[in-house]
Protein backbone atom coordinates (compact mmCIF):
# COMPACT_ATOMS: atom_id res chain seq x y z
CA UNK A 1 0.00 0.00 0.00
CA UNK A 2 1.54 3.48 -1.06
CA UNK A 3 2.10 5.92 1.48
CA UNK A 4 -0.31 8.75 2.05
CA UNK A 5 -0.42 12.03 4.40
CA UNK A 6 -1.60 11.31 7.70
CA UNK A 7 -0.04 7.94 8.03
CA UNK A 8 1.91 7.05 11.12
CA UNK A 9 5.17 4.97 10.78
CA UNK A 10 7.44 3.54 13.44
CA UNK A 11 10.83 4.23 11.94
CA UNK A 12 13.68 2.99 14.17
CA UNK A 13 11.61 3.12 17.24
CA UNK A 14 10.27 6.67 16.92
CA UNK A 15 6.47 7.75 15.64
CA UNK A 16 6.76 9.35 12.72
CA UNK A 17 3.56 11.26 10.52
CA UNK A 18 3.85 11.42 6.64
CA UNK A 19 3.27 15.41 6.21
CA UNK A 20 3.57 15.25 2.61
CA UNK A 21 4.51 13.11 -0.53
CA UNK A 22 7.28 14.29 -2.55
CA UNK A 23 6.14 13.89 -6.47
CA UNK A 24 9.74 12.69 -7.72
CA UNK A 25 10.65 10.26 -10.74
CA UNK A 26 11.39 6.95 -10.03
CA UNK A 27 15.36 6.25 -9.32
CA UNK A 28 17.80 3.64 -10.21
CA UNK A 29 17.39 2.52 -6.35
CA UNK A 30 14.83 1.10 -4.51
CA UNK A 31 15.54 2.65 -1.25
CA UNK A 32 12.75 4.93 0.14
CA UNK A 33 13.74 8.65 0.43
CA UNK A 34 12.94 10.74 3.64
CA UNK A 35 12.56 14.35 3.92
CA UNK A 36 12.73 15.84 6.88
CA UNK A 37 14.14 18.45 9.46
CA UNK A 38 18.06 17.49 10.20
CA UNK A 39 17.13 17.48 14.21
CA UNK A 40 14.56 15.27 13.76
CA UNK A 41 16.82 13.17 10.97
CA UNK A 42 19.48 12.28 13.93
CA UNK A 43 16.59 11.69 16.06
CA UNK A 44 15.40 8.13 13.94
CA UNK A 45 18.89 7.51 12.90
CA UNK A 46 21.42 8.21 15.04
CA UNK A 47 24.14 9.55 14.72
CA UNK A 48 26.62 6.46 13.61
CA UNK A 49 29.83 6.03 11.48
CA UNK A 50 29.20 5.71 8.02
CA UNK A 51 25.45 6.15 8.15
CA UNK A 52 25.14 9.70 7.56
CA UNK A 53 25.01 10.59 3.42
CA UNK A 54 24.13 13.82 2.98
CA UNK A 55 22.77 17.07 4.38
CA UNK A 56 20.91 19.32 2.36
CA UNK A 57 21.85 23.37 3.14
CA UNK A 58 20.27 26.12 1.59
CA UNK A 59 22.28 29.13 1.50
CA UNK A 60 21.30 32.85 2.31
CA UNK A 61 20.21 34.75 -1.09
CA UNK A 62 23.17 36.58 -2.04
CA UNK A 63 25.42 34.26 -0.12
CA UNK A 64 28.95 32.78 -1.95
CA UNK A 65 28.60 29.47 -1.76
CA UNK A 66 32.68 28.66 -2.44
CA UNK A 67 33.26 30.39 0.65
CA UNK A 68 29.73 28.79 2.43
CA UNK A 69 31.47 25.37 1.45
CA UNK A 70 34.81 26.42 3.01
CA UNK A 71 33.08 27.61 6.03
CA UNK A 72 31.49 23.99 6.56
CA UNK A 73 34.01 22.05 5.34
CA UNK A 74 36.49 23.82 8.30
CA UNK A 75 33.21 23.63 10.92
CA UNK A 76 31.88 20.19 10.32
CA UNK A 77 35.36 18.23 8.36
CA UNK A 78 33.12 17.22 6.10
CA UNK A 79 32.85 17.43 2.05
CA UNK A 80 30.86 20.70 1.26
CA UNK A 81 29.55 20.71 -2.66
CA UNK A 82 27.45 22.86 -4.38
CA UNK A 83 24.32 21.36 -6.11
CA UNK A 84 26.23 21.48 -9.60
CA UNK A 85 29.18 19.98 -7.79
CA UNK A 86 26.68 17.38 -5.75
CA UNK A 87 24.76 16.74 -9.46
CA UNK A 88 28.03 15.95 -11.16
CA UNK A 89 29.79 13.66 -8.58
CA UNK A 90 26.69 11.69 -8.54
CA UNK A 91 26.64 11.10 -12.39
CA UNK A 92 30.53 9.81 -11.78
CA UNK A 93 29.24 7.52 -9.36
CA UNK A 94 26.76 6.18 -11.30
CA UNK A 95 29.36 6.31 -14.22
CA UNK A 96 32.01 4.81 -12.51
CA UNK A 97 30.79 2.28 -9.62
CA UNK A 98 27.57 0.67 -10.92
CA UNK A 99 26.47 -1.63 -13.94
CA UNK A 100 23.86 1.61 -15.46
CA UNK A 101 26.04 3.06 -17.91
CA UNK A 102 27.42 -0.31 -19.01
CA UNK A 103 23.75 -1.95 -19.64
CA UNK A 104 22.16 1.80 -21.08
CA UNK A 105 25.00 2.01 -23.40
CA UNK A 106 25.29 -1.29 -24.49
CA UNK A 107 21.16 -1.17 -25.00
CA UNK A 108 21.66 2.12 -26.73
CA UNK A 109 24.71 0.57 -29.25
CA UNK A 110 22.38 -2.63 -29.74
CA UNK A 111 19.58 0.23 -31.06
CA UNK A 112 22.61 1.99 -32.87
CA UNK A 113 23.63 -1.28 -34.47
CA UNK A 114 19.92 -2.30 -35.26
CA UNK A 115 18.59 0.88 -36.44
CA UNK A 116 21.64 1.33 -38.91
CA UNK A 117 21.32 -2.50 -39.77
CA UNK A 118 17.62 -1.76 -40.73
CA UNK A 119 18.26 1.83 -42.70
CA UNK A 120 21.23 0.37 -44.50
CA UNK A 121 19.07 -3.10 -45.24
CA UNK A 122 16.18 -0.92 -46.43
CA UNK A 123 17.95 1.62 -48.40
CA UNK A 124 20.38 -1.54 -49.86
CA UNK A 125 16.21 -3.28 -50.80
CA UNK A 126 15.02 0.27 -52.37
CA UNK A 127 18.38 0.11 -54.24
CA UNK A 128 18.06 -3.47 -55.87
CA UNK A 129 14.41 -2.89 -56.39
CA UNK A 130 14.68 0.19 -58.64
CA UNK A 131 18.23 -0.58 -60.31
CA UNK A 132 16.40 -0.68 -63.71
CA UNK A 133 15.32 2.83 -63.08
CA UNK A 134 18.32 4.27 -62.04
CA UNK A 135 20.00 2.04 -65.73
CA UNK A 136 17.13 3.88 -67.48
CA UNK A 137 18.41 7.13 -66.25
CA UNK A 138 21.66 6.33 -66.97
CA UNK A 139 20.83 5.23 -70.50
CA UNK A 140 19.23 8.29 -71.10
CA UNK A 141 22.31 10.52 -70.31
CA UNK A 142 22.08 10.95 -66.40
CA UNK A 143 25.56 11.50 -64.76
CA UNK A 144 26.94 9.60 -62.25
CA UNK A 145 26.69 12.97 -60.01
CA UNK A 146 23.02 13.92 -61.05
CA UNK A 147 21.99 10.14 -59.66
CA UNK A 148 24.11 10.98 -56.39
CA UNK A 149 22.12 14.24 -55.69
CA UNK A 150 19.25 12.44 -55.85
CA UNK A 151 20.67 9.39 -53.77
CA UNK A 152 21.86 11.97 -51.55
CA UNK A 153 18.34 13.87 -51.33
CA UNK A 154 16.66 10.86 -50.64
CA UNK A 155 18.69 10.05 -47.84
CA UNK A 156 18.30 13.92 -46.46
CA UNK A 157 14.57 13.50 -47.02
CA UNK A 158 14.40 10.14 -45.24
CA UNK A 159 16.99 11.01 -42.14
CA UNK A 160 14.82 14.17 -41.46
CA UNK A 161 11.37 12.49 -41.61
CA UNK A 162 12.97 9.85 -39.84
CA UNK A 163 14.43 12.34 -36.83
CA UNK A 164 11.46 14.45 -36.59
CA UNK A 165 8.89 11.20 -36.20
CA UNK A 166 11.52 10.18 -33.31
CA UNK A 167 12.98 13.02 -31.93
CA UNK A 168 9.20 14.23 -31.94
CA UNK A 169 7.67 11.06 -30.62
CA UNK A 170 9.87 11.03 -27.91
CA UNK A 171 9.01 14.67 -27.06
CA UNK A 172 5.63 14.46 -26.86
CA UNK A 173 5.99 11.14 -24.64
CA UNK A 174 7.79 13.30 -22.47
CA UNK A 175 5.21 15.61 -22.27
CA UNK A 176 2.79 13.30 -21.13
CA UNK A 177 5.06 11.21 -18.74
CA UNK A 178 5.99 14.66 -16.91
CA UNK A 179 4.65 14.65 -14.24
CA UNK A 180 4.39 11.35 -13.13
CA UNK A 181 6.97 8.96 -12.10
CA UNK A 182 8.36 8.34 -15.60
CA UNK A 183 9.00 11.31 -16.07
CA UNK A 184 12.40 11.99 -17.69
CA UNK A 185 14.59 14.92 -19.29
CA UNK A 186 15.17 15.54 -22.98
CA UNK A 187 18.93 17.34 -22.35
CA UNK A 188 19.83 19.81 -24.99
CA UNK A 189 22.68 18.06 -26.47
CA UNK A 190 20.48 14.79 -26.90
CA UNK A 191 18.89 15.94 -29.89
CA UNK A 192 21.87 17.21 -31.19
CA UNK A 193 23.48 13.57 -30.44
CA UNK A 194 20.88 12.47 -32.18
CA UNK A 195 20.86 14.20 -34.89
CA UNK A 196 24.58 13.14 -35.16
CA UNK A 197 24.13 9.68 -34.97
CA UNK A 198 20.79 9.70 -37.83
CA UNK A 199 23.45 11.61 -40.36
CA UNK A 200 25.81 8.56 -39.85
CA UNK A 201 23.45 6.13 -40.55
CA UNK A 202 21.77 7.67 -43.57
CA UNK A 203 25.36 8.47 -44.76
CA UNK A 204 26.62 4.63 -44.82
CA UNK A 205 23.35 3.60 -46.21
CA UNK A 206 23.44 6.20 -48.92
CA UNK A 207 26.98 5.36 -49.42
CA UNK A 208 25.96 1.86 -50.03
CA UNK A 209 23.40 2.74 -52.77
CA UNK A 210 26.10 4.94 -54.10
CA UNK A 211 28.36 2.41 -54.54
CA UNK A 212 26.18 0.19 -56.57
CA UNK A 213 24.76 2.59 -58.27
CA UNK A 214 27.83 4.18 -59.87
CA UNK A 215 29.23 0.86 -60.56
CA UNK A 216 25.84 -0.22 -62.56
CA UNK A 217 26.31 -0.62 -66.03
CA UNK A 218 23.27 1.14 -68.26
CA UNK A 219 23.19 -1.89 -70.27
CA UNK A 220 21.48 -3.30 -67.70
CA UNK A 221 18.04 -1.56 -69.04
CA UNK A 222 17.73 -3.77 -71.79
CA UNK A 223 18.04 -7.21 -69.64
CA UNK A 224 14.87 -8.44 -69.08
CA UNK B 1 6.03 0.79 -97.01
CA UNK B 2 7.58 3.95 -98.77
CA UNK B 3 10.89 4.13 -98.62
CA UNK B 4 12.15 7.18 -96.33
CA UNK B 5 15.92 6.91 -96.51
CA UNK B 6 17.98 9.95 -97.24
CA UNK B 7 22.10 9.76 -98.18
CA UNK B 8 23.12 10.31 -95.11
CA UNK B 9 24.38 7.99 -92.52
CA UNK B 10 23.44 7.82 -89.02
CA UNK B 11 25.14 4.40 -87.63
CA UNK B 12 28.60 2.91 -89.29
CA UNK B 13 29.51 -0.30 -87.53
CA UNK B 14 32.03 -2.36 -89.05
CA UNK B 15 33.60 -5.70 -87.77
CA UNK B 16 31.73 -4.90 -84.33
CA UNK B 17 32.49 -7.92 -81.85
CA UNK B 18 31.77 -7.88 -78.08
CA UNK B 19 33.11 -10.83 -76.08
CA UNK B 20 31.35 -11.48 -72.02
CA UNK B 21 33.72 -13.22 -69.96
CA UNK B 22 37.11 -14.27 -70.14
CA UNK B 23 39.28 -17.95 -71.04
CA UNK B 24 37.21 -20.68 -71.18
CA UNK B 25 34.33 -18.89 -69.96
CA UNK B 26 34.13 -16.50 -72.61
CA UNK B 27 30.94 -16.00 -75.07
CA UNK B 28 31.18 -14.19 -78.16
CA UNK B 29 27.96 -12.00 -78.45
CA UNK B 30 29.51 -10.42 -81.40
CA UNK B 31 31.51 -11.72 -84.23
CA UNK B 32 31.71 -9.20 -86.94
CA UNK B 33 28.79 -7.23 -87.10
CA UNK B 34 28.80 -4.69 -90.29
CA UNK B 35 25.90 -2.42 -90.55
CA UNK B 36 24.92 1.14 -91.68
CA UNK B 37 21.84 2.86 -90.81
CA UNK B 38 21.04 5.94 -92.32
CA UNK B 39 18.80 8.83 -91.38
CA UNK B 40 15.12 8.48 -91.59
CA UNK B 41 15.08 4.80 -91.96
CA UNK B 42 13.43 2.35 -89.61
CA UNK B 43 15.80 -0.97 -89.27
CA UNK B 44 14.33 -4.09 -87.66
CA UNK B 45 17.17 -5.90 -86.07
CA UNK B 46 15.59 -9.71 -86.10
CA UNK B 47 16.38 -12.96 -84.94
CA UNK B 48 16.03 -16.07 -82.42
CA UNK B 49 16.68 -15.06 -78.43
CA UNK B 50 19.95 -15.06 -77.81
CA UNK B 51 21.58 -14.18 -81.10
CA UNK B 52 22.82 -10.42 -80.34
CA UNK B 53 20.01 -8.33 -80.98
CA UNK B 54 20.06 -6.62 -77.74
CA UNK B 55 23.99 -6.63 -77.52
CA UNK B 56 24.31 -4.86 -80.58
CA UNK B 57 21.42 -2.30 -79.71
CA UNK B 58 23.84 -1.92 -76.60
CA UNK B 59 26.83 -1.10 -78.53
CA UNK B 60 25.37 1.55 -81.15
CA UNK B 61 23.07 3.39 -78.21
CA UNK B 62 26.75 3.79 -76.29
CA UNK B 63 25.60 1.81 -72.99
CA UNK B 64 27.93 -1.23 -73.68
CA UNK B 65 31.70 -0.79 -74.90
CA UNK B 66 32.58 -3.27 -77.68
CA UNK B 67 35.71 -5.41 -78.03
CA UNK B 68 36.52 -4.82 -81.38
CA UNK B 69 36.05 -2.83 -84.43
CA UNK B 70 34.08 0.71 -84.50
CA UNK B 71 30.75 2.11 -84.66
CA UNK B 72 30.57 5.81 -85.31
CA UNK B 73 27.10 7.28 -84.40
CA UNK B 74 25.90 11.02 -85.95
CA UNK B 75 30.31 10.93 -87.24
CA UNK B 76 31.08 10.24 -83.70
CA UNK B 77 32.71 7.21 -81.86
CA UNK B 78 31.47 7.39 -78.56
CA UNK B 79 33.99 4.70 -77.15
CA UNK B 80 36.25 6.77 -77.48
CA UNK B 81 34.80 9.73 -75.58
CA UNK B 82 35.47 10.07 -71.94
CA UNK B 83 32.55 9.44 -69.60
CA UNK B 84 31.19 12.41 -69.00
CA UNK B 85 30.87 13.63 -72.68
CA UNK B 86 29.62 10.06 -73.44
CA UNK B 87 26.80 10.61 -71.23
CA UNK B 88 26.32 13.81 -72.14
CA UNK B 89 26.23 12.66 -76.21
CA UNK B 90 24.06 9.80 -75.07
CA UNK B 91 21.52 12.27 -73.39
CA UNK B 92 21.65 14.71 -76.34
CA UNK B 93 21.32 12.53 -79.30
CA UNK B 94 19.85 9.14 -78.36
CA UNK B 95 15.96 8.45 -77.36
CA UNK B 96 15.15 4.64 -75.70
CA UNK B 97 11.80 2.39 -76.03
CA UNK B 98 11.95 -0.67 -73.72
CA UNK B 99 10.40 -3.87 -73.53
CA UNK B 100 8.88 -3.25 -70.34
CA UNK B 101 8.50 0.90 -70.40
CA UNK B 102 10.47 1.42 -67.70
CA UNK B 103 8.98 4.61 -66.78
CA UNK B 104 9.43 6.36 -62.81
CA UNK B 105 6.29 4.85 -61.07
CA UNK B 106 6.13 7.40 -58.56
CA UNK B 107 6.08 10.39 -61.92
CA UNK B 108 2.93 11.07 -63.98
CA UNK B 109 3.19 10.74 -67.56
CA UNK B 110 3.72 13.90 -68.11
CA UNK B 111 6.55 14.03 -66.13
CA UNK B 112 8.03 11.01 -67.16
CA UNK B 113 8.12 12.11 -70.52
CA UNK B 114 10.00 15.51 -69.25
CA UNK B 115 12.76 13.62 -67.54
CA UNK B 116 15.24 13.64 -70.33
CA UNK B 117 14.81 17.64 -70.77
CA UNK B 118 15.49 17.93 -67.38
CA UNK B 119 18.58 15.62 -67.58
CA UNK B 120 20.07 17.75 -70.31
CA UNK B 121 19.50 20.90 -67.80
CA UNK B 122 16.01 22.11 -69.18
CA UNK B 123 13.90 24.54 -66.63
CA UNK B 124 11.17 22.37 -65.16
CA UNK B 125 8.54 24.86 -66.97
CA UNK B 126 10.17 24.56 -70.04
CA UNK B 127 10.11 20.71 -69.69
CA UNK B 128 6.73 20.07 -69.16
CA UNK B 129 5.32 22.31 -71.60
CA UNK B 130 7.31 20.44 -74.36
CA UNK B 131 6.32 16.97 -72.66
CA UNK B 132 2.72 18.12 -72.96
CA UNK B 133 3.09 18.84 -76.57
CA UNK B 134 4.47 15.43 -77.48
CA UNK B 135 1.60 13.74 -75.66
CA UNK B 136 -0.74 15.78 -77.22
CA UNK B 137 0.63 14.17 -80.54
CA UNK B 138 0.33 10.87 -79.31
CA UNK B 139 -3.15 11.18 -78.47
CA UNK B 140 -3.04 11.89 -74.58
CA UNK B 141 -5.45 14.28 -72.73
CA UNK B 142 -5.27 15.86 -70.02
CA UNK B 143 -6.12 13.31 -67.43
CA UNK B 144 -3.95 10.76 -69.05
CA UNK B 145 -1.16 12.71 -69.02
CA UNK B 146 -1.76 13.53 -65.22
CA UNK B 147 -2.05 9.57 -64.68
CA UNK B 148 0.35 7.75 -62.78
CA UNK B 149 1.84 4.47 -65.30
CA UNK B 150 -0.16 2.23 -63.20
CA UNK B 151 -2.73 3.60 -63.80
CA UNK B 152 -2.49 3.54 -67.45
CA UNK B 153 -3.13 0.37 -70.06
CA UNK B 154 -0.08 -1.09 -71.51
CA UNK B 155 -0.41 0.40 -74.77
CA UNK B 156 -0.78 3.84 -72.99
CA UNK B 157 2.64 3.49 -71.20
CA UNK B 158 4.26 2.42 -74.31
CA UNK B 159 3.18 5.70 -75.98
CA UNK B 160 4.39 7.32 -72.91
CA UNK B 161 7.43 5.96 -73.39
CA UNK B 162 7.60 6.96 -76.89
CA UNK B 163 7.15 10.33 -76.19
CA UNK B 164 10.35 10.38 -73.44
CA UNK B 165 11.96 8.95 -76.56
CA UNK B 166 11.57 11.62 -78.90
CA UNK B 167 10.77 14.53 -76.46
CA UNK B 168 14.31 16.07 -76.62
CA UNK B 169 14.65 15.47 -80.25
CA UNK B 170 17.37 12.68 -80.25
CA UNK B 171 18.95 12.01 -83.81
CA UNK B 172 18.94 8.27 -83.17
CA UNK B 173 16.51 6.12 -81.27
CA UNK B 174 16.63 2.27 -80.12
CA UNK B 175 13.93 0.36 -79.24
CA UNK B 176 13.95 -3.01 -77.81
CA UNK B 177 11.02 -4.97 -78.28
CA UNK B 178 8.84 -2.19 -77.92
CA UNK B 179 5.68 -4.39 -79.10
CA UNK B 180 6.16 -7.66 -77.55
CA UNK B 181 3.96 -6.93 -74.10
CA UNK B 182 1.61 -5.27 -75.78
CA UNK B 183 -1.81 -7.27 -77.72
CA UNK B 184 -1.53 -7.52 -81.39
CA UNK B 185 -3.92 -4.63 -82.18
CA UNK B 186 -2.33 -2.00 -79.64
CA UNK B 187 1.32 -3.38 -80.93
CA UNK B 188 0.33 -1.59 -84.62
CA UNK B 189 -0.83 1.38 -83.24
CA UNK B 190 1.86 2.02 -81.08
CA UNK B 191 4.40 1.07 -84.30
CA UNK B 192 2.22 3.52 -86.38
CA UNK B 193 2.74 6.17 -83.84
CA UNK B 194 6.64 5.04 -83.59
CA UNK B 195 6.92 4.85 -87.41
CA UNK B 196 5.02 8.68 -87.66
CA UNK B 197 6.65 10.79 -84.52
CA UNK B 198 10.16 9.26 -84.74
CA UNK B 199 10.81 9.56 -88.08
CA UNK B 200 9.16 13.32 -88.39
CA UNK B 201 12.18 14.91 -88.08
CA UNK B 202 15.23 13.12 -89.91
CA UNK B 203 16.40 10.66 -87.61
CA UNK B 204 17.16 7.19 -87.67
CA UNK B 205 15.25 4.32 -85.78
CA UNK B 206 16.91 0.45 -85.01
CA UNK B 207 14.08 -1.36 -83.51
CA UNK B 208 15.11 -4.67 -81.78
CA UNK B 209 12.00 -7.13 -82.04
CA UNK B 210 11.24 -11.13 -82.90
CA UNK B 211 7.24 -9.97 -83.73
CA UNK B 212 7.08 -10.69 -87.09
CA UNK B 213 2.99 -8.68 -87.01
CA UNK B 214 5.23 -5.68 -87.16
CA UNK B 215 8.04 -6.60 -89.76
CA UNK B 216 6.02 -4.57 -92.62
CA UNK B 217 7.11 -0.81 -90.63
CA UNK B 218 10.56 -1.70 -91.26
CA UNK B 219 12.43 0.21 -93.89
CA UNK B 220 14.67 -2.72 -94.18
CA UNK B 221 15.63 -5.70 -91.92
CA UNK B 222 18.72 -7.29 -90.64
CA UNK B 223 18.56 -10.68 -89.56
CA UNK B 224 20.80 -12.06 -87.04
CA UNK B 225 21.85 -15.33 -85.92
CA UNK B 226 24.48 -16.25 -83.54
CA UNK B 227 26.44 -12.97 -83.25
CA UNK B 228 26.15 -12.09 -87.00
CA UNK B 229 23.94 -10.53 -89.26
CA UNK B 230 22.95 -13.32 -91.60
CA UNK B 231 21.02 -10.92 -94.37
CA UNK B 232 19.60 -7.81 -95.09
CA UNK B 233 15.87 -7.43 -96.19
CA UNK B 234 14.85 -4.24 -98.08
CA UNK B 235 11.06 -3.59 -99.45
CA UNK B 236 10.61 -7.67 -99.45
CA UNK B 237 14.40 -8.01 -101.45
CA UNK B 238 16.42 -10.33 -99.57
CA UNK B 239 19.95 -9.55 -99.62
CA UNK B 240 22.58 -12.19 -98.10
CA UNK B 241 25.62 -10.51 -95.89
Amino acid sequence: MPLKVGDVLELNDHRAVVVGICRSSRSFQNQPILYTTYTRAMRFAPRERKMLSFILVKARAGQDLQTLNRRIEAATELRALTAREFRMKTFWYFMKYTGIPINLGIAMFMSLVVGAAIAGQTFYTFTLENLRYFGTLKAMGASNSLLFRMILLQAVMVGIIGYGIGVGGASVFGYFASGTEAAWRIVWQLPLITAGVVVLICSLSAAICIRKVMRLEPAVVFRS
Amino acid sequence: MQALHSKKIAVSCQGITKTFGEGANSVQALQGIDLEVMVGELLMLVGPSGCGKTTLISVIAGILDRTEGSCIVFDEDMQGMDTSRRTRFRGENIGFVFQAYNLLPTLTALENVAVPLLILGRPRKQALIRAREVLGQLQFDNRMMLSLPKDLSGGQQQRVALGRAVVHKPRLIVCDEPTSALDHVTGLKVMELLRGVALQEERALVVVTHDARIFNFADRIARMDDGRIKSFEQNGVNHDS
